[in-house]
């Protein structure tokens, strides 16, 4: 257990509309180009998934970084950001429009640079009502989490619910962080030196072999992950004994440099989280999304 | 052929232009666009009171489409030339691909131009190869200042000039952009890393090795790659943000070779910039 001051923090609401996936304009060439350097056209991230949820495979997907279930954003500017940066992993979110109407959902993730989506998972049953264009709000809350006896640590997108439930325990002035398996510093890849309020850091998937021996070659949706040497605290980037854990919010990606997409929730510059690898370790078991 | 651009305007966000230092500091971001009259491409990295700091003239097209058509098309060591403005004629070269691109110009002739005059520039490069070695990627190379990096081929690879050879993870922002677009920048947040790797040494213009890194399509680590590129603006305060670091060759083996040379600058190979003849 941890001591936070989750009692003082406020819920408030922040609206996004689910998107619908966009692909690029004339000339008709929609392909992305693999990092092996080949075009190809594969679905894009966003809309609503039907057959992709929190728990399954990140990898094998053909799709680029897909997002489990149905992403949102919201097309006013400063209402957007404010739904990117204010909604929280494990926050609940309502859909007040549409057939769906009343349906609950959780938040699971968010996607980085360009897309800047909020992912939430909704029940099958409600996943069939939901149309592109509905309206959902998110009781948004978790910034400011701080957790009392640990002043090296910093939560970001990370909700007092979901904190609760993952069994993150307190040694000291340090964090014991359940994870599935830590990220090595060479895999750091999209995301690093951009926002960590919001957006994501993606594990770099064209080792193959690097992949496997790290235990990262079977990862999930959902899963909690680690990386090492890397802080997170303002931005995301190299830092030598830093720690950063997120949850594995988007799928594999064919392009280089890209992969997994990882929203940041926990992160210390000075090393003050220790990850303790075990399995299993994902969110749609931990918030029983299912 | 052709590209054009303006000198583009510093800009700040409205509502308090502060932004967070890697600490949770805040600095006015000051460095990037305009003319900065007193430093020049060859100048440190290190060491100034600014962001990212793009020495000399930023060049930048307003649309969109010719944003990037300038992005694409120019390369390091490209001709430049005002064509409008007080300063209309004078000539530069192009030193480093930023947000911007940064133009080095006689620090007299800056005195004549302002934020908004166009500068032209002879795009060449784009699509350069290296015909004996297919499996080196080019990248924003004008085939003049190619021929000037001292570039020798033995036993079948090539061996680089460069100033500091860095490791694929401590890289930073810009995994992701591609080598066709701007630079990417070196985390230079960590004072034991920048220890490590001399990087207080660096100065803009250099050029670099990135080791266990393949630019050839995209940014990515892989283990045996090589990549070289060269510094275009300064360190930053930003964390996952430092001296930047635009690709200019890649190969997914050890075929480029880097080799220790202090004075492996474009600036200086181009004789503009800090290494002008006064």
């Amino acid at each position: 257990m941890v001591t936070t001051n989750a009692d003082r923090l406020i819920a408030i609401s922040v609206a996004g509309d689910i998107v619908a996936p966009r692909m690029p304009g004339l000339p008709a060439m929609p392909h992305i180009i693999t990092r092996a350097g080949q075009p190809v056209i594969v679905p894009p991230l966003g809309g609503i998934v039907y057959n992709v949820r929190v728990g399954d495979a990140a990898f094998g997907w053909v799709a680029e970084n897909v997002h489990p279930g149905v992403s949102i954003k919201n097309r006013e500017d400063g209402a957007h950001v404010a739904l990117h940066t204010l909604a929280c992993v494990g926050n609940d979110a309502v859909v007040m429009s549409g057939d769906a109407r009343g349906a609950r959902g959780t938040v699971t993730g968010k996607s980085g640079r360009w897309s800047e989506h909020v992912i939430v998972y909704f029940p099958a049953s409600a996943l069939e009502r939901l149309a592109i264009g509905d309206r959902l709000v998110v009781k948004a809350t978790g910034i400011g989490l701080a957790l009392a006896g640990a002043p090296h640590v910093t939560a970001k997108n990370l909700s007092p619910r979901l904190l609760e439930a993952w069994g993150v325990e307190q040694r000291g002035e340090t964090v014991d962080a359940p994870v599935v398996a830590v990220v090595p510093p060479e895999l750091m890849g999209a995301g690093s030196g951009l926002s960590s309020d919001g957006g994501v850091l993606d594990i770099q998937t064209g080792d193959p072999g690097l992949l496997k021996a790290r235990g990262l070659a079977d990862l999930r949706l959902g899963d909690l992950v680690a990386f090492q040497d890397c802080d997170a605290t303002f931005n995301s980037g190299y830092h030598k004994g830093a720690v950063s854990v997120g949850v594995v919010s988007q799928g594999d990606s064919y392009r280089a440099g890209f992969g997994p997409g990882v929203t940041i929730l926990l992160t210390s510059r000075e090393g003050a989280i220790r990850p303790i690898v075990r399995p299993g370790v994902n969110i749609a078991s931990l918030l029983q999304l299912s | 052929m052709a590209v054009a651009g303006i000198i583009a305007p510093p800009t700040l966000s409205r509502g308090g232009p502060h932004r967070v230092t890697a600490d949770g500091g805040a600095f006015v971001p000051i460095g990037m666009a305009g003319i900065v009259y007193n430093a020049r491409p060859g100048c440190p990295a290190f060491g100034w009171a600014a962001d990212h700091l793009e020495p000399a003239v930023c060049v930048d097209a307003a649309d969109v489409q010719e944003h990037h058509a300038l992005h694409y098309l120019t390369n390091l060591g490209n001709d430049a030339v005002v064509i409008s403005g007080e300063g209309k004629g004078v000539r530069g070269i192009v030193m480093g691909e930023h947000a911007r691109f940064i133009v080095d110009f006689a620090t007299a002739d800056m005195d004549r131009m302002c934020p908004g005059d166009r500068v032209q520039i002879t795009a060449w490069g784009t699509g350069l190869k290296l015909l004996d070695y297919p499996d080196v990627a080019v990248w924003k190379l004008d085939p003049r200042l190619l021929d000037r990096m001292g570039i020798e081929a033995a036993g079948g690879v090539l061996r680089v000039p460069v100033t500091h050879i860095v490791p694929s993870r401590i890289m930073g922002s810009g995994w992701e952009l591609n080598p066709e677009y701007v630079d990417q920048d070196i985390c230079s947040n960590d004072p034991a890393t920048v220890a490590e790797f001399g990087l207080e040494r660096l100065r803009i213009g250099d050029v670099i090795a990135i080791t266990d890194a393949d630019h050839s399509t995209g940014r990515a680590y892989r283990k045996g790659g090589v990549t070289i590129g060269v510094i275009p603006h300064g360190n930053s305060w930003m964390l996952g943000h430092g001296p930047g670091c635009v690709t200019v060759l890649s190969s997914q083996t050890p075929r480029l070779q880097p080799v220790i040379d202090p004075g492996a600058n474009v600036a200086r190979y181009m004789n503009c910039g800090a290494f002008a003849a006064a």
